[in-house]
């Protein structure tokens, strides 16, 4: 198959909106040193949003891939899709933040010849043809760690404190307060109970805090910031599921979607809680049964690789591809 | 003979729809059915447009909630049948009654509320959808158990009944396994619940709830109005409704589908219409059963996989959307197509513009409308809505073809409030049903939200935007910069020099002139037709926003001038001039200026040359407004050979002017046509014009006119003090002028606008019934809701953040050496006292700069 897409593609990825606004910036890096990991690099091109038109000029590609959050209003399209149409390129967005940003998918619509969405029961929302479901990944390169069983604390997460979130970890006070736990981002401060740091962990911390913590808590977010159209609510889980797994480490996912279980198999690759209870009891489990918790982080980071990097991503997206 | 298969326009009537999926599942149902050839799933936003522009022939309604008539019957009359799917019966009964007269077929989620709509009504229960709803039921003994996560699984909002028999359920089994789901909003009474908030108050996707119950040993289901929570009636619960709905709802379809095994609540006894009870599904009466019939199934769990396997056959056979689509579309076949009775109307046409020709000060533009509206309202129907500063209240009115005041609506928009531009909105729209309005002609943008463009769109206006000055390049719309220059923006090679010029002209933050065009670039697309005057404004539109208009959507429309004659030239004595026979040497010019008195206008500029040419054999008529600055300088430097007419009326001056030699059009900005330069060619005078814009484009130089540098005096006196002694030169290009006419006369250009507008010419007629209030009193709906949701009005950032100041560092702070000097200096200057003034007042500047940095 891959030979077939060598032969077929020359590839154009670009970062959907500029440098300045786009936090997410190094998920575009990432997903395409994945991309230059498959193909030769006369075949793949790695273009910022300000540059995509003169990096379509120069390199002359066949098939464009816009990747990332198309909401902020600095950034339109228009100009992108003429010169696509005026080489005859196929145009492709894989967006990386839906349902919370799925009012703006609007802005490409009509542009796009193909169009990805990592979410998806918002994949169904989208009236039109060609629009795929394609999860965000982990990067084998970027975020596997060796599994290590030393571990400087129990517990921990990594995020922005939206209200939900908030709200959980005040439900769950009781069993974190017992074990080592640390919740680092941004937005914990008010509640300032003494697991929180108020602080952001850059992309490469993040991945050592995963990989130095034996207990990851995975929790969506239910913040949009434009989902007012449908109010859809997310089905798949987020990309730090991914990371997680392959940066070795066991993760409990708080269950508000049962759609994890096609990407783990929940008590063998990962842990399912609902309820403070279900946590306690969980958490107990595993850190006392070394050999149950070494296991688990074992068979997930063996998913990851096997199921769910970039590269394979990148297969799926060509493969609905067609000329 | 070949039927002509479907093209549906499926309408979602509400937004947000938390049941949109269901819409979704009826497009994905009706795509599968052979006399389907196409969906559009469609908002209000493009409903109409997608209905013309893909010739549906069927209407189909969703929800029927926050229905907007106005839309719903232009659709109608589109697509030739219609149908609406009431989903919100009999809570909505009396509006929905009200509104089914609009539809050919009315299909009602309810088998009670049937009846009210007479003989077109139907019954038509929800169903579950393959595509979100099916999922495979693991029947092998041996994964099954390891397949539930849980035992018991509840899914729906928090009615406070709900909550009742759901503690009662949690309490009576402790020990199993339950998943709640209890998403709850403002609207509901709080509750406590044996279980964390975070466990169960948020909202899922309907394929994860069919996940939750194929994984689940029991699914409980409780309608909305269920009833049988406690052992005391619920009359006194406010969310209780004695009208409440007897058919179930889609929960029951879609737990069956995703082969989930139910427990139902019978109190409504239509159930069994669906599903055999205890076959296909378990019911309950009241609380102590339910409890004993999930003690039961818990035990015997092959008893509720053959339930489950039985549902979810029966659903697949019975209870699919496809099912659902399929017994509408038979009924849609037998339907006539209607024959509504397509009255005649008059086209009516709306200008929006900022000011009229009966609210001074007006330019060429308003004069432009006045001449269409005046000449062409025997054929069409002209409204004007433009705003008027004359009043006590600054307010907006609408004028009809005769200039007759037909209403005043007293609002001022501001564009910096969202609150603001949704009132003018809902005024907007209001306007255009009211006044029946097939066209939108935009003349002036600015004290307009954008965002009538899409309002004109979703009621299936046309829309003709004559581009009169560059509103749609920038927010300053004569692209005069700040220094008071024209930007040549089409030659910038990125937006910084626009971020520029606004921070200082209008302190608006860096970064925003980008999101204003991409907000503008939007709206260009669903402008029908672009007027141009000339070819170079298309162009700079053009390429500041890199694309090409195609043929269809611009014409190139130059005004007239409104002279009915032509110019009292006596060509025989321009001929004898030539043979160099003239008398005249040294005779006195006379120079004319044309229009408003202003400063885009080029009046500093000829104030400078007014100047220059004193002792010169000049003289200077202003014909027009003089804007309050500049009338002052006149003033003081009392000009003896300046004379200031006052405003004009076209058909009386053009004896004075045409007796005249000289015209200046002077403009600093590169004007979109400039009328005024026709009426002086028209009366035979010379212009001296500014290289630039319309004016630069429409002067060949030396030949029939002067061009100049724009914003350069010297250059004009120099021409104007070489004329004044070779006035022959002006007799040759006199003449050039007299050989180039006719000039574009008003018929002319009257009757290339009524072709623009005959060929806009709606497919479809206007309103049967006019329902204004409909939309927003009775439903309360912000009309922002339908428009659509590209991105924010508001383009401007705010300039934030704040220098830093190294306060502590060498940086800018002076040494001790320098400030003993200053202090040195400042006593031998101005004396002791004041210098201690001076310092107590910097001391405390500085502290008081330091205690405001933290």
């Amino acid at each position: 198959m891959l030979e077939n897409f060598k032969n077929r593609f020359r590839i154009l990825f670009a970062s959907a909106s500029p440098k300045y606004l786009n936090s997410n910036f190094h998920l575009s890096e990432i997903v395409f040193e994945s991309l230059h990991s498959l193909f030769s690099s006369e075949n793949v091109y790695f273009s910022e949003y300000e540059t995509i038109e003169f990096d379509i000029d120069y390199f002359k590609p066949n098939l464009v891939i816009v990747f990332g959050s198309i909401v902020p209003d600095e950034c339109s399209y228009f100009s992108i899709k003429k010169r696509c149409v005026q080489f005859g390129i196929q145009l492709i967005f894989w967006l990386h933040d839906d349902p919370y940003e799925f009012d703006s998918s609007e802005k490409i619509m009509d542009l796009a010849d193909y169009i990805f969405t990592n979410d998806r029961f918002s994949s169904f929302f989208y009236s039109r043809e060609r629009v795929f479901h394609l999860p965000l990944a982990a990067s084998s390169k970027y975020h596997y760690r060796p599994i290590v069983t030393n571990k400087t604390r129990d517990i921990g997460f990594c995020g922005v404190g939206y209200p939900n979130r908030v709200q959980l970890f005040n439900d769950l006070e009781n069993t974190l307060l017992k074990y080592r736990t640390e919740i680092f981002g941004s937005g914990w401060l008010k509640l300032s109970k003494s697991f929180f740091r108020n602080q952001r962990l850059s992309n490469s911390e993040l991945v050592n805090f995963y990989n130095e913590t034996s207990i990851i808590i995975n929790v969506g977010r239910h913040f949009d910031l434009k989902n007012n159209k449908f109010q859809i609510s997310s089905s798949t889980p987020g990309p730090r599921t991914f990371e997680a797994a392959m940066a070795g480490t066991v993760q409990m996912y708080f269950v508000e979607s049962l759609e994890i279980t096609d990407y783990f198999v929940p008590d063998k690759e990962i842990i399912l809680f609902d309820d403070n209870k279900s946590f306690e009891y969980q958490i107990d489990r595993l850190i006392r049964n070394k050999d149950l918790w070494l296991s688990i982080a074992i068979e997930s980071q063996k998913r990851a690789l096997n199921d769910h990097t970039y590269e394979q991503r990148i297969l799926s997206l060509l493969s609905h591809i067609q000329h | 003979m070949t039927t002509l298969k479907h093209r549906i326009l499926l309408l979602d009537t509400k937004r947000p729809n938390p049941n949109h999926y269901i819409c979704v599942s009826i497009s994905d149902a009706l795509h599968k059915d052979s006399t389907v050839e196409k969906v559009f799933i469609v908002d209000y936003s493009n409903a109409i447009e997608t209905a013309v522009k893909e010739k549906t022939n069927l209407l189909f309604v969703f929800d029927g909630e926050q229905i907007d008539l106005n839309i719903c019957q232009k659709l109608s009359r589109i697509c030739g049948k219609s149908l609406v799917w009431f989903t919100e019966d009999p809570y909505e009964l009396k509006t929905n009654i009200e509104k089914s007269k609009f539809f050919d077929l009315v299909f009602t989620n309810d088998s009670h509320s049937v009846k009210h709509y007479g003989t077109k009504g139907l019954h038509l229960p929800f169903a579950a959808s393959h595509k979100l709803h099916y999922q495979k039921i693991v029947d092998d003994p041996l994964i099954r158990n390891h397949h539930f996560l849980y035992d018991i699984f509840f899914a729906g909002t928090a009615w406070p009944n709900r909550v009742t028999f759901i503690k009662k359920i949690l309490d009576s089994f402790p020990d199993k396994k339950i998943k709640l789901i209890l998403p709850t909003n403002q609207h509901l009474p709080t509750f406590t619940l044996p279980q964390k908030v975070s466990s169960y108050n948020f909202k899922i996707a309907t394929t994860e709830f069919c996940k939750f119950a194929n994984r689940s040993k029991i699914t409980l289901l409780l309608h909305r109005d269920f009833s049988t929570g406690g052992s005391t009636p619920l009359v006194n619960d406010p969310y209780f409704n004695i009208n409440k709905s007897t058919t179930p709802g889609p929960r029951l379809f879609e737990t069956a589908l995703a082969g989930g095994f139910q427990i139902a609540d019978m109190s409504l006894p239509e159930i069994t219409n669906y599903y055999n009870e205890n076959e296909e599904i378990v019911g309950f009466r009241n609380e102590q059963e339910c409890i004993e019939k999930i003690n039961y199934y818990l035990i015997h769990p092959d008893e509720a996989l053959d339930c489950a396997i039985n549902a979810q056959n029966k659903t697949i056979l019975l209870h699919t959307y496809e099912k659902r689509c399929n017994e509408i579309l038979r009924l849609v076949e037998n339907l006539k197509k209607s024959n509504r009775v397509d009255f005649q109307k008059k086209q009516t046409i709306l200008h929006l513009t900022h000011n009229s020709v009966y609210t001074p000060p007006y330019g060429g533009t308003e004069v432009y409308i006045h001449l269409i509206n005046r000449n062409l309202n025997d054929i069409f129907l002209f409204f004007t809505l433009s705003f008027n500063t004359l009043g006590y209240i600054d307010h907006y009115e609408i004028r009809d073809n005769k200039g007759e005041l037909t209403e005043k609506i007293n609002f001022k928009f501001n564009e910096n409030s969202s609150q603001s531009i949704g009132q003018f909105e809902e005024i907007f729209y209001r306007l255009l049903v009211r006044y029946d309005v097939d066209i939108l002609h935009v003349h002036h943008l600015s004290l307009y939200p954008i965002t009538v463009i899409d309002i004109a769109k979703m009621l299936g206006l046309k829309i003709i935007f004559s581009m009169h000055d560059y509103f749609l390049i920038c927010s300053q719309y004569n692209l005069i910069n700040h220094r008071g220059v024209f930007c040549e923006i089409e030659k910038q090679i990125s937006l910084d020099s626009c971020n520029t010029c606004l921070f200082y002209s209008k302190s608006i933050g860096f970064n925003s002139q980008l999101k204003r065009k991409n907000l503008i670039r939007n709206i260009i697309n669903k402008i029908d037709l672009f007027l141009f005057n000339t070819l170079g404004a298309k162009e700079r539109l053009e390429k500041f926003y890199n694309f090409n208009l195609s043929k269809k959507t611009y014409r190139i429309v130059p005004p007239s001038a409104s002279f009915k004659s032509w110019a009292l030239v006596d060509f025989s004595k321009i001929e004898d001039s030539k043979k160099g026979i003239s008398s005249i040497t040294q005779k006195t010019l006379k120079i004319v200026l044309l229009g408003n008195f202003i400063f885009h206008k080029g009046a500093k500029v000829i104030i400078e040359i007014l100047n220059g040419l004193v002792q010169h054999n000049v003289e200077f008529y202003i014909f027009g407004h003089i804007s309050s600055e500049f009338k002052e300088q006149l003033k003081c430097y009392a000009y003896p050979y300046l004379n200031i007419m006052g405003s004009y009326s076209s058909e009386t001056i053009f004896p004075l002017i045409s007796v005249m030699d000289i015209s200046l059009h002077l403009s600093i900005w590169p004007e979109t046509f400039c009328i005024t330069l026709t009426e002086a060619w028209q009366a035979g005078l010379v212009p001296i014009v500014s290289d630039i814009g319309a004016l630069g484009e429409r002067v060949t130089h030396s030949y029939n006119g002067f061009k100049v540098k724009p914003n350069e005096s010297g250059e004009v006196i120099f021409l104007i003090k070489n004329l004044v002694s070779h006035p022959n030169e002006l007799e040759a290009i006199k003449l050039n002028i007299y050989r180039q006419r006719p000039y574009p006369l008003v018929d002319e250009f009257i009757q290339q606008l009524k072709d623009v507008y005959e060929s806009m010419n709606s497919s479809f007629p206007g309103f049967e019934f006019k329902s204004e209030d409909d939309f927003f009193n009775i439903r309360s709906i912000e009309i922002r809701n339908y428009l659509p949701v590209v991105m924010n009005l508001n383009w401007k950032n705010t300039s934030s953040g704040k220098t830093n100041f190294f306060l502590k560092g060498k940086i800018t702070g002076d040494s001790s050496y320098v400030i003993i000097k200053k202090i040195y200096f400042s006593i031998n200057e101005i004396g002791l006292y004041k210098t201690f003034i001076k310092l107590m007042k910097v001391i405390v500047r500085r502290i008081s700069e330091y205690v405001r940095k933290f």
